[in-house]
């Protein structure tokens, strides 16, 4: 818990970067499809393995909050964020290596590229998803939800396999 | 408590996640315009859909109640149709209302033998006495044989001991109507002399002569008549409106001035 103040650093430099270079849509993909890039879910996705599931909760919950306050977009940041810290658990068990995970909290690097991929993948995608099927708030659309989502999970990953990699947990 | 606290430590992380959502949830109905929109058309869709299956089943509970209400308004249209036929022919606007109309429902009938009766479901306490006449929907039915508290029986019309004084329409010739078994459509009018003009198709209505049943009450009509040979009268088939085995509610037609008629008749006999 010693590098509780570099986090909290961490977490404002993600909250401005999603707010500030990140804040809207990329690009639109043939008029329909909007790209995200999301870079707040790796706040959640950062922190250890082992960590406190109601803490994990609450602490999206005040970083998503946190960034709707900014954006305007009251809940919308904050409904996928929690949505997505709820499931972690439950994909880092479905995704478990063979040998189990480590207890000596050396960091997501030590399980290699693809495992963390999977993993970021997954997240990224259950929040994105999360994500665009609050932002239009029925199931009208649910094909270009799937599509957008699908995409800027893509879009999303290399940056997150990046931090994950040079960021010790 | 403790069960409350073990259930608490098992769950805590769904519940807590539960709660934050909804928190979230309730932020974006209620600060995101296109959300809250899309959230109050469709929940007014919603309310508005219950709503209309709760007024569904409230009037199919209710449909006895339409039902009384509406047999009720049936026999006092009828009261007032027999009761302006009589003012019409008699011209003059303040006689009393001579005939009172309760509607009844037939709990059961009989309608295989030769001495047919019908049961209802009104009795003295709803001022059912014997011999008066009850009619359905299209024609008459019979007359009230016999009155309990809260049942009566009818001589149907079905009935062989039955007799109806009925005439023909427009012309003034009357007869008894009667059934003479079998058929439970077809009867028998009697008593029209040789030298009326009847046609077929004409109406058979009630006389008027019997003070059980109002005048000019349907019957039905005459299919077919023939002279008996050596006699002085028609014997006329009629084709019955009221279908007695399709029939279940029925009105009791109650002559008020029965009785003084009846005692003033007596008096003829002795």
């Amino acid at each position: 818990m010693k590098i509780r103040p570099l986090f909290i650093l961490f977490c404002v430099l993600v909250l401005v970067a999603q707010k500030v270079i990140f804040s809207d849509a990329l690009m639109v993909v043939a008029n329909q499809y909007p790209l995200m890039i999301f870079v707040l879910p790796l706040i959640i996705l950062a922190l250890p393995i082992n960590f406190d599931k109601p803490l994990l909760l609450i602490s999206a919950f005040v970083i998503g909050l946190t960034l709707d306050i900014f954006n305007d977009t009251l809940g919308i940041n904050t409904f996928a964020l929690v949505m997505m810290a709820y499931f972690r658990s439950s994909i880092l068990n479905l995704v478990q290596p063979r040998q189990g995970y480590k207890t000596d909290n050396s960091g997501y690097k030590s399980y290699g590229i693809g495992w963390i991929s999977i993993y970021l993948g997954v997240c990224l995608f259950i929040f994105s998803f999360t994500f665009f099927m609050i932002d239009a708030f029925t199931l009208v659309y649910l094909k270009r939800v799937l599509i957008s989502s699908a995409m800027s999970t893509l879009v999303s990953l290399p940056f997150g396999v990046l931090l994950l990699m040079i960021f010790k947990a | 408590m403790f069960r409350f606290f073990k259930i608490f430590q098992n769950f805590g992380a769904t519940i807590l996640f539960i709660f934050l959502e909804c928190i979230a949830i309730f932020l974006i109905i209620r600060f995101n315009k296109g959300q809250s929109e899309i959230f109050l058309h469709s929940s007014n869709e919603i309310v508005a859909d219950l709503v209309r299956q709760q007024s569904k089943i409230k009037q199919s509970l209710d449909l006895k109640e339409q039902n009384d209400d509406l047999l009720l308004q049936n026999a006092q249209l009828i009261e007032e149709l027999v009761n302006e036929k009589i003012k019409t022919t008699r011209d003059s606007s303040d006689i009393e209302k001579k005939y009172e109309v309760l509607p009844a429902i037939i709990i059961n009938s009989t309608i295989h033998t030769l001495n047919n009766y019908i049961t209802l479901d009104k009795g003295v306490k709803d001022g059912l006495k014997k011999s008066m006449g009850v009619i359905g929907d299209k024609g008459i039915v019979g007359v009230i044989n016999q009155v309990s508290n809260k049942y009566s029986t009818v001589i149907s019309l079905l009935n062989i001991n039955l007799r109806i004084a009925a005439s023909i329409k427009a012309k003034e010739h009357s007869g008894y109507l009667t059934w003479s078994g079998g058929d439970y459509l077809h009867y028998k009018l009697n008593g029209i002399p040789k030298y009326a003009n009847i046609v077929i198709g004409d109406e058979v209505i009630t006389s008027g002569y019997s003070s059980i049943f109002p005048k000019g009450i349907k019957i039905g009509k005459i299919e077919t008549y023939e002279v008996i040979r050596g006699g002085a009268f028609y014997d006329i088939t009629v084709r019955s409106y009221q279908d007695l085995t399709q029939t279940s509610l029925v009105y009791v037609v109650k002559n008020n001035d029965f009785e003084e008629i009846n005692e003033l008749e007596n008096l003829n006999e002795n």
